[in-house]
């Protein structure tokens, strides 16, 4: 089988989508609402940062600095008047949820800019004028330590800690504390000692992780070879000892088969921090947080650092060119999968040698989304050490996990069980 | 050992099935071998339960995606007498390749 995917080159409008330089290239804040700023050899970035300034975030009917999200009705909640408000939807504001067939060239969020800056900012406060320092890479929140008020990171610095969506929790922690503890229950005879002991689910927490949500207008063409069977037999075949015995046979009918269409990718969601990227299972268990993908992601709202309040966040430090090629490898899986339903005459399959791409246009928009984590730290004996996951999406509530073994115990057991197997084997051979 | 029993048993059982109803040399030698890696197939399947090393988001079929102006061309190349398989051999059309 020759797969000349990877190499294959993906034309971008009049230029490849590699020369393009960053969405932060040659961009100038503007204040506002939605502003588009091209560069004439660059990508079309919609402004989502708005008008805000970093510091005290104050609530819209008495001023206080003290907001956070309530999961129950998806809304801002002050602390101290307990009005509630809503943020507006992420993609209808700034305009990221047009048609994706009129999608040409690239358009990104200003929220998706390169990664350039320190992720520790100072801030002042406006309150009683002291400079706090937030690091980007722990939360998007701090305290001033002079008059308490809660200063927030509105701006985008380009230090990826400001995406330009974010998507509330909607799954209660009660909710994902139970779910946890389901899911972990189903797994206990073969789990990890330590681990069965340790086991507090209450200490499940909420996560906003950072993620890239890509459309893709793309035109498709795969090509390879199919088989459709003709007839089918049984014929004698003898073996070297001169024993003969009845064996099945296929005739069938091969074509070059190629299939080209307009292919529509909606929502595409990557993880877009390197350490979440990573997905070795020898070594991490971030698999299972990339199981309980999808989201929801088309009621994300306009981000608001109010939202983070009382949950952590991950920074984002994986940009655009980054990602980029990632993206087009699940869009060529998503394009094969789609011509898999056009195929069905080859009733012996078909072999794809060739899968290519002309993208005509992109649309990438930073977002944070929300995950429930339960963590466990395992020390293994040699010394190394794996942290394990069970996940569950802050929105559906899929859950995923990777629960640590009790090595010894599963050996035993399974020596109890291949003794019985051979038994078992040895009865059936002296039986027939 | 609760679960070698419970294991034990339904392997016992499936392997008296098939043989009662195949009665063919293949599927014999084939009850044989899955008796005797037993113990090796239980450890993987509960590795896999527990640490659902083989998950992952389906980006392929969960995403939304839409296809338009299809186009098929499709030529016939010749024929294959005599295979041994009933699928294609190096059929890929399932198959994802992004990690």
């Amino acid at each position: 089988m020759s797969d000349t995917d990877a190499p294959q080159p993906v034309p971008l409008g009049q230029h490849g989508a590699d020369d393009l330089p960053g969405p932060g290239a040659g961009a100038t804040p503007v204040p506002g609402g939605p502003q588009v700023v091209s560069t004439p050899e660059g990508p079309r970035v919609v402004r989502t940062g708005g008008e805000r300034a970093d510091g005290i975030v104050r609530c819209e009917r008495c001023g206080a600095s003290e907001a956070s999200l309530n999961v129950a009705t998806g809304m801002l909640r002050c602390a101290f008047c307990r009005y509630e408000w809503r943020t507006e939807n992420a993609l209808t504001t700034f305009d990221l949820d047009g048609a994706i067939g009129d999608l040409s060239g690239v358009v990104v969020g200003s929220g998706t800019a390169d990664v350039t800056a320190d992720p520790s900012v100072t801030l002042r406060c406006t309150a009683c004028g002291a400079d706090v320092v937030i690091d980007a890479t722990a939360g998007v929140q701090a305290r001033c330590h002079w008059c308490r008020h809660t200063l927030s990171l509105t701006q985008q610095v380009p230090n990826g800690a400001v995406p330009d969506m974010v998507l509330p929790f909607s799954v209660p922690k009660a909710d994902a504390v139970q779910r946890v503890a389901e899911f972990v229950g189903k797994r206990q005879f073969f789990a990890h000692r330590r681990f069965r002991a340790e086991f507090t689910p209450e200490n499940v927490m909420g996560v906003y992780l950072p993620y890239m949500v890509v459309d893709v207008n793309a035109r498709a063409r795969v090509s390879g070879e199919g088989e459709h069977q003709t007839r089918s037999y049984t014929v004698q075949v003898r073996d070297s000892e001169g024993r003969t015995r009845s064996e099945r046979r296929y005739d069938a009918d091969v074509y070059d088969v190629r299939r080209t269409f307009g292919l529509h990718v909606d929502d595409l969601t990557v993880e877009s921090s390197t350490e979440r990227l990573d997905r070795d299972t020898a070594r991490t268990s971030n698999n299972v947080i990339n199981t309980i993908l999808p989201f929801d992601v088309h009621h994300g709202v306009r981000y608001d650092p109010r939202y983070l309040q009382g949950f952590t966040s991950e920074r984002r430090d994986v940009d655009v060119d980054g990602l980029r090629a990632a993206v087009h490898d699940q869009v060529r899986d998503i394009a094969r999968w789609r011509a898999d339903e056009t195929i069905a005459y080859y009733d012996r399959g078909v072999r794809w040698d060739r899968t290519e791409l002309d993208v005509q246009g992109e649309r990438w928009v930073g977002a944070y989304l929300p995950v429930w984590l339960y963590s466990y730290l395992e020390e293994k004996k040699n010394g190394s050490t794996m942290l394990h996951y069970v996940a569950v999406n802050g929105r559906t509530g899929e859950t995923m996990g990777s629960v640590p073994l009790n090595v010894p115990r599963l050996a035993l057991v399974a020596t109890v069980v291949e003794v019985v197997g051979a038994v078992a084997a040895a009865v059936l051979w002296v039986l027939t | 050992m609760t679960g070698v029993v419970a294991l034990g048993a339904p392997v016992l059982a499936a392997a008296g099935d098939v043989l009662a109803s195949s009665g063919g040399d293949g599927d014999g030698k084939a009850v044989l071998l899955l008796l005797l890696l037993a113990g090796p197939l239980f450890a993987g399947w509960v590795y896999l339960r527990y640490r659902n090393t083989d998950k992952r988001h389906h980006h392929e079929s969960e995403t939304r995606s839409e296809m338009l102006d299809v186009q098929a061309d499709d030529t016939f190349t010749g024929s294959r007498k005599g295979l041994k398989s009933a699928r294609m051999q190096g059929a890929n059309s399932r198959k994802v390749r992004a990690p």
